[in-house]
């Protein structure tokens, strides 16, 4: 409770004398007796939270689901992850819905403490327990599931010849060697199992679409890292200091290749640093994260992330703590693998640069809720949401001369104590009277653009007036 | 009271130690606040059996530079290159290997003890992270009153009205002067790091990355607040930043660093409009624009920064070089002027 503490305790000092007796009434102060009903409150919430989670058997009809749209890979819908905090609620996420079709780029946009991450790591279940739940709301996934037998066993496929008859070979162990019949002496034989391009053991496949929000955690491990694989903000902390980038490396190939071997993984690791652009491969795979460069760190956590071919990769601010050099090289290589695989990238920063360069599909975040959204060219050519243009125009441009910056006018409102206004009112340029009634809907602007703002007529007059007179200066011309 | 160099003295003084050469390359016309001939830095990082230094890393290498009283000069490059080492060093929180340092007509290598302690008030530092650079345990107008109470800056009985007019100055509300640290938001917290520098009334001001921790909205509040400082009180910035946008929006000069030494120099308007070096032009084009619409021919440069504490023979950027020629390989090149105010080492030119 470091607000209620600090507030109590400031009574000394000349200048504060003026203010304290004001300030104690204010909005930020929170007497003792609020503090135990707001524990109370969260205890019960949390423990209802952590129950359903800590079930051992979840039947699995409880979270699948059907995708919308075929052509998304995922669907956020109306997602609310709050974190039961000492001082109130905190609704970090709070009515987010968007989604990510499948081989393209969506890049979230923000400032810091809007939701960005909170949003990201909902995706994968991460959120830090048990203050941070998630609350209300789907993320739909579709993905290719492992289908099983009546004694939840793998179905292998098993390689045929043209004539539809199975082959047979050696059967070996689990460490890759032959096994001998003691009597005989001979090898013993077995069917011949299908394997894919990565040599690695073919099974049978079905799809499914699984709500992750409702995910017990035992089958949330399959996901993770596999279908939907994570760029972390900074490679120096997220990855383990005492292990070789070789153990890291394989570990997840390991886990969701069942039947591979420790050099089957070793293989497809190489391969993947390669892919990256890393020149010595079989030297990184043996060094520590510590002998690396930041930006050969990122690389391997790049790596890490392509390593089972994931249909979805979240990068959350994967340039942010690089130069400019390596982030071109980093976005170079996130291209190319979009190019190549098809994978879908959502991508979490806050340089409007990168999202310009990099995203199809655009979304605004503003306090835990989604402003505006739309394509690349909707959102930074006919941009409606003040905030959105407030971004825009205090980002300095190289060649462009202004003497001074635009910025936008105070900071981001308490998140504990939300106004039922519309968030932005205090910071906005272009209130009126409207904005102080209820929170603005998402309107449907085209068919792609969403914007949640009153007044977002004023400035849709302003393009199509832009636009009416340069058609007729094309005209004369 | 410590004496302070004319003009005239400290020309003599860099004729006499590095020729002619070094003094004609500040203009004789203009009134420079900081000179920097040859500076160089090197860390030992190998010893023998006795602790004698057997290698060094060479983290700011021959850099030669001059800013104009109230003018602001951007230093650019990846990190690494030595860009903080170097602004460290200026103010000779690490002493100075070889090299002279002037600031305001003081001979910076040469003064010790108390006499650069008396100094000190004059070159003042903004660090790069606001979230490291505060002691949590002390409320913010002690952390900004701290300097001011040291070197006697203002009498005792207006001490405090000073620390609060230096507060508003820099957007800072009074109230916040018993609050902490931790009560405060990233861009706030620059706030304070900006006043507690500029409580010392300093004529020089090195600014180590200071937007570079915050987001774009705080970013050019920031910004916009240093330049109307700059102008109040006719400060003199060397602004350091991996930023290409924000170096241009405040600079006046512009000078690249790649792996401890200068590769070009010169005026804002020449450097963008005419990049020379390969390395600047591989800068420059990875910035990403903020445009859909928007393609460009973009440079990338392959593989990584070498080791400075074993860097390439001859021109030390020939191993990543687009245009490398064999020359590039054996000879150093010279810094030399291209055109008026205008300095590169390529041998392209």
């Amino acid at each position: 409770m470091p607000y209620a503490l600090s507030t109590m305790n400031y009574k000394s000092g000349a200048i504060m004398e003026q203010n304290t007796t004001k300030k104690k009434k204010g909005s930020q102060f929170v007497s003792n007796k609020e503090l135990k009903a707001i524990a109370k409150s969260n205890n019960a919430e949390i423990s209802k939270f952590e129950k359903l989670k800590k079930r051992k058997f979840v039947k699995e009809e409880e979270y699948t689901t059907t995708l919308l749209d075929e052509s998304n890979v995922l669907e956020v819908d109306n997602l609310h992850t709050y974190f039961y905090s000492d001082v109130g609620v905190v609704k970090a996420v709070n009515g987010v819905s968007f989604n990510v079709p499948r081989g393209s780029t969506v890049g979230v946009v923000g400032e810091s403490g809007c939701g960005k991450s909170v949003t990201s790591l909902s995706m994968l279940q991460l959120v830090a327990g048990p203050q941070g739940q998630i609350v209300e709301g789907e993320i739909r996934f579709k993905l290719k599931d492992y289908k099983k037998d009546e004694n939840k066993k793998l179905i292998p496929i098993m390689a045929c010849d043209d004539f539809g008859t199975t082959l047979t070979e050696v059967a070996t162990d689990k460490y890759g060697t032959p096994i001998v019949d003691k009597k005989t002496g001979a090898f013993t034989t077995c069917d011949k199992q299908a394997r894919d391009e990565h040599g690695f053991k073919m099974f049978e496949m079905e799809d499914k679409t699984f709500n992750i929000a409702k995910m017990p955690i035992d089958a949330m491990r399959k996901i993770r890292g596999k279908e939907i694989a994570m760029i972390f903000q900074e490679p120096m902390t997220s990855l383990n200091p005492v292990f070789t980038i070789g153990y890291q490396l394989r570990e997840a190939v390991l886990e969701h290749t069942p039947g591979s071997t420790k050099e089957e993984a070793r293989e497809r690791c190489l391969e993947m640093l390669g892919l990256v652009g890393i020149a010595m491969a079989e030297r990184v795979y043996e060094s520590y994260p510590h002998q690396l460069s930041g930006g050969m760190r990122q690389r391997v956590m790049i790596a890490m992330a392509l390593s089972c071919n994931p249909k979805l990769i979240i990068a959350d601010e994967p340039t942010t703590a690089l130069d400019v050099t390596i982030q071109a090289q980093i976005l170079e290589l996130l291209r190319n693998i979009k190019k190549e695989h098809g994978t879908s990238i959502m991508l979490i920063t806050h340089d409007l640069g990168v999202i310009a360069e990099m995203a199809d599909y655009v979304v605004v975040m503003y306090a835990g809720r989604v402003i505006e959204k739309g394509t690349v060219f909707e959102i930074f050519d006919t941009p409606l949401h003040p905030y959105t243009l407030g971004l825009q125009k205090s980002k300095p441009v190289v060649g462009g001369n202004t003497d001074k910056l635009y910025s936008i006018p105070g900071q981001v409102p308490n998140p504990i104590n939300m106004p039922k206004h519309c968030y932005f009112y205090e910071r906005c340029k272009y209130r009126t009277e409207v904005c102080k009634g209820d929170y603005p809907e998402l309107v449907q602007i085209s068919p792609t653009h969403q914007v949640s703002c009153h007044n977002y007529k004023r400035k849709q007059a302003e393009y199509e007036k832009v636009k009416s007179t340069k058609e007729s200066k094309g005209d004369k011309k | 009271m410590i004496n302070q160099l004319t003009n005239q003295q400290i020309d003599q003084i860099i004729e006499g130690q590095f020729g002619n050469e070094s003094k004609n390359f500040f203009g004789a016309d203009k009134d420079y606040i900081l000179k920097v001939i040859k500076l160089k830095k090197y860390f030992p990082v190998k010893t023998n059996f006795f602790g004698k230094p057997m290698a060094y890393l060479k983290a700011v290498d021959d850099v030669t530079l001059g800013i104009e009283r109230g003018k602001t000069m951007g230093i650019v490059g990846e990190s690494g290159c030595g860009k903080t080492t170097l602004g460290r060093t200026i103010l000779k929180l690490y002493p100075i290997t070889e090299g002279k340092v002037f600031i305001d007509g003081h001979d910076i290598g040469e003064t010790k003890g108390e006499s650069l302690r008396q100094l000190r008030p004059n070159f003042q530092v903004i660090f790069q992270d606001p979230y490291s650079s505060l002691s949590p345990r002390l409320p913010v107008g002690e952390i900004i009153g701290e300097g001011v109470k040291a070197h006697n800056i203002v009498p005792q009985n207006q001490y405090k009205d000073y620390i609060v007019s230096v507060m508003e100055m820099c957007g800072l509300s009074p109230r916040y002067f018993t609050r902490y640290p931790h009560e405060f938001s990233g861009g706030q917290r620059q706030r304070i790091c900006i006043a507690r520098a500029l409580a010392l009334k300093p004529k020089l001001v090195v600014c180590d990355e200071p937007v570079s921790a915050l987001d774009v909205s705080i970013q050019a509040q920031i910004i916009n607040l240093m330049k109307d400082l700059q102008q109040k009180q006719n400060l003199t910035y060397l602004f350091i930043s991996h930023d290409l946008s924000v170096v241009e929006h405040i600079s006046d000069s512009v000078g690249v660093m790649y792996l401890g030494s200068m590769v070009e120099e010169g005026p804002k308007e020449m450097i963008f409009a005419n990049p020379l070096h390969p390395y600047t032009k591989a800068l420059f084009s990875a910035v990403p624009v903020p445009d859909p619409n928007h393609h460009m021919n973009r440079v990338i440069l392959k593989g990584d920064i070498p080791s400075p504490a074993n860097p390439p023979s001859g021109c030390k950027f020939h191993t990543r070089c687009p245009q490398a020629k064999p020359i590039c390989k054996s000879q150093v090149p010279i810094y030399k002027e291209y055109e008026s105010g205008h300095k590169v080492a390529c041998h392209l030119y």
